[in-house]
């Protein structure tokens, strides 16, 4: 079944198709969202806890990582599979189509994409997608992205757009379009499929020695039942200018917007020596009326590598939530490639206001390893204290990834959480994109994970199982199931002959 | 936990009599009820990689436990260890009898030996209840451990899953999963092992448990474990080709289960514990 477009999609379609010269998407922006950090390279950085994530949509499947080929995903829930996703990836010279299927409450998302590389790459999408890359005040005005605690680097590039994977932040009804370049430029409009509001959006951008610049315009129209979803009441209009700038081992940038509500800035420094990286990032937001910042500082060395993060308090705190983050790893020529970080949230004190006090930590050792096998412990601890009450989690665990050959790659993670004094807990989550992330978890239990393939060019099969056990008994299995075969002949052709040997 | 002293007989006794236990019964708690099992003070099946190595050699035991003095109150297994290449297996029939009800349960435990880095463990389970003027039912149960060896083998880390998968009859009969997580070390031919066993509701039961060789023939265990607080012991003889066994596990409570077992081997050599001592 087609969605039930609006007037203002299908002038977003015709957009889309009318509009000449705009480009889309550096391609490996969504490859590296989902690059599996914690899992392939056990030199990365811990997982990161979701919800500080931009967008959750890129966690729930495999990317095509630009190969010619189709995908299903089913997921389960509440024990059943359902099919969510049929995906299509053709290619044909310089020019690649990407269609789609969505399943979202018993109705089919159609959502295509085209894409022509070449010295001026054009890509256009419409349907059910997902917009990303925009700039980062830009997309928070215009609800594309979860507005976290974290102050983001601003960006200044293309927007992306695809078919959306599931429902998130950015996902729309409607079309994009761009064109990549040293002169860039895209657009976009629709309704989103969270909270239906009515947003369109045009970009312009140029390279400029060695600083690139860009501006950005946007309209959010509210759905006809604003408000009762907590989603803005009043139209809204913004506009940002961007610019980057890189030289002399330091990268500097800054966005700036101006909207009804207010003016924001973000800015960010960055300066690397060697080893050493040092950031700075400052968000401003009138109507706060306060800068967040976040310091960073780390190092790159093949030994070990400490990551020092510092950030202010957050836009909306009444006393100080700041957060004081040190992370450390050792490295492979170590005895135990161990990574360790500690953290503190909510510091100094705050007068006579009650502000909770989060102290946290995380483990994650490699043991042991032998041919095709991994076997790592991880513990994490988080506790939180105030003048009344203090509540503390733990949760302790072991993963054990096995690399089976022709068999496939498995991961299967075994976990128990204890929780005090109803403390919020970390547990680990394996995700199908590959991606590791920290999830939370309100209830003791025991949690029970795999992920992993069978196949590798010619088909794939791939899946992800988890299940939690309370006190109150075994909750139901989820997880997801995709099924991706090649789509490139001469791909499967090799794949063929290589197997026939 | 059920662990009181009459939480206990109930626990064992009621989920038989009336079928399907309700939730917050746990049928089958008792997994292990052998010397050993009591000097570890370990009768819930929590896995113990560190200490006990697989025997060399086929082998046949056959043990009987008593519990809290209860009249007909006993636990009863019969074990067959086998080994082929860099893989063991014990095949295991343990029956928990009471006044008019039983569980019985078939376990197969395989095991990697001679694996350099990490060892790999699997158990599966039949498990079924039947008691008088009710259904018999039961189910199967997977399990399974990791462990990770150090310092030349002397060290070991594990982590096991026990009764991770279940079928439907014993997750509606309140059969829970548990996750333990261990480590010890051997030196000497003697080994010091710390374990601690967690449950779906947050509990978990720490203990701690001590090898010593006494001699070439003979070897004791002594075991601590807390929540409920409870003191294992267990001496292990061996006389030729055969190994006998006595053990005693106390209960802060007051509760007493006491068990010997008898086995036969054609293994020419001893445990590894004796073997390093000699």
């Amino acid at each position: 079944m087609m969605p039930a477009f609006t007037r203002f999609a299908r002038l977003s379609m015709a957009l889309t198709f009318c509009v000449v010269g705009f480009p889309v998407r550096s391609a490996p922006a969504r490859a590296a969202v989902v690059a599996d950090t914690a899992q392939a390279d056990p030199r990365s950085w811990l997982p990161e806890p979701e919800e500080e994530l931009e967008s959750a949509e890129p966690l729930v499947e495999e990317a095509l990582n630009d190969r010619a080929g189709l995908l299903l995903r089913g997921a389960l829930v509440e024990g059943r599979l359902r099919l969510r996703r049929i995906a299509w990836l053709g290619k044909h010279g310089r020019s690649a189509w990407e269609g789609a299927l969505l399943e979202e409450e018993g109705r089919a998302r159609p959502g295509l994409r085209f894409r022509m590389d070449g010295r001026r790459p054009l890509a256009l999408a419409f349907g059910r997608v997902t917009a990303t890359q925009a700039p980062v005040l830009f997309a928070e005005s215009m609800r594309l992205v979860a507005s976290g605690r974290r102050v983001r680097p601003p960006r200044v590039g293309v927007l992306d757009a695809a078919p959306s994977h599931g429902s998130s932040e950015g996902s729309l009804d409607g079309g994009a379009v761009s064109l990549s370049g040293p002169g860039w430029g895209w657009a976009f409009a629709g309704r989103r499929s969270r909270g239906r509001e009515r947003v369109a959006g045009v970009g312009l951008g140029f390279v400029l020695g060695s600083t690139r610049c860009a501006g950005a315009f946007g309209i959010l129209r509210p759905s006809e039942h604003a408000g009762s979803g907590g989603g803005p009441t009043r139209s809204r209009t913004c506009g940002s200018i961007a610019a980057l700038h890189r030289g002399g081992g330091a990268e500097t940038s800054i966005e700036a917007l101006v909207s009804r509500e207010g003016r924001s800035l973000l800015a960010q420094a960055a300066w690397r020596d060697g080893p050493a990286l040092l950031t700075g990032r400052w968000r401003y937001r009138s109507w706060a009326g306060r800068v967040a910042a976040e310091l960073g500082a780390q190092t790159r060395g093949q030994l070990a590598r400490v990551r020092l993060i510092w950030r202010s308090w957050s836009d909306g705190a009444f006393a100080d939530d700041g957060a004081l983050e040190l992370e450390g790893m050792s490295g492979e020529s170590g005895i135990l490639p161990v990574r360790v970080r500690v953290g503190a949230v909510g510091m100094g004190r705050s007068g006579g206001l009650v502000q909770p006090r989060e102290r946290y930590a995380l483990l994650d050792a490699t043991l042991a390893r032998d041919a095709g096998r991994t076997f790592s412990l991880h513990v994490l601890r988080r506790a939180v204290s105030t003048p009344l009450r203090r509540s503390a989690s733990t949760t302790a665990g072991a993963k054990l990834e096995v690399e089976a050959g022709r068999f496939g790659r498995h991961v299967f993670l075994v976990e128990s959480t204890r929780v005090r004094s109803g403390a919020a807990a970390w547990g680990i989550g394996l995700s199908p994109s590959g991606v590791t992330t920290l999830r939370a978890r309100t209830r003791p239990g025991i949690w029970i994970a795999a992920r992993g393939g069978f196949g590798a060019r010619l088909g794939r099969v791939g899946y992800v199982f988890e299940r939690a056990e309370t006190a109150g008994g075994p909750g139901p299995w989820s997880g997801s199931v995709s099924l991706r075969l090649a789509g490139d002949w001469s791909e499967r052709r090799l794949a063929l002959s290589e197997e026939a040997r | 936990m059920s662990w009181l002293r009459t939480g206990a007989l109930l626990a064992l006794s009621l989920p038989c009599m009336l079928g399907p236990a309700p939730s917050g019964w746990a049928a089958f708690e008792v997994e292990d009820a052998s010397p050993s099992a009591l000097g570890a003070v370990s009768t819930d099946g929590a896995w113990l990689l560190s200490a006990d190595d697989p025997p060399e050699e086929p082998a046949v035991a056959a043990s009987r436990a008593t519990l809290f003095g209860a009249a007909g109150l006993a636990f009863d297994q019969v074990s067959v260890f086998g080994r082929r290449g860099s893989r063991a297996a014990q095949l295991e029939y343990a029956v928990l009898s009471m006044p008019g009800a039983r569980e019985a349960a078939w376990r197969l435990k395989v095991l990697e030996c001679a694996a350099p880095a990490i060892s790999l463990a699997l158990a599966a389970e039949r498990l079924d209840c039947s008691s008088e003027g009710a259904q018999r039912w039961g189910g199967w149960a997977l399990g399974g451990a990791a462990s990770a060896s150090a310092l030349g083998g002397s060290a070991r880390i594990w982590v096991g899953g026990d009764r991770l998968l279940r079928t439907g009859a014993l997750e509606r009969a309140a059969v829970p999963a548990s996750v333990s997580v261990g480590a010890g070390i051997r030196a000497g031919g003697a080994a010091i092992s710390a374990l601690d066993r967690w449950e779906p509701d947050g509990t978990h039961s720490p203990r701690l448990i001590l090898d010593l060789p006494l001699g070439p023939s003979a070897r004791v265990r002594f075991g601590r474990g807390s929540a409920p607080g409870r003191i294992g012991a267990a001496l292990t003889l061996w006389v030729s080709l055969l190994e006998i066994q006595c053990g005693r596990l106390e209960y802060a409570f007051a509760g007493t289960i006491t068990s010997v077992r008898v086995g036969i081997s054609r293994a020419k050599e001893r445990r590894p514990a004796v073997r390093d001592l000699l």
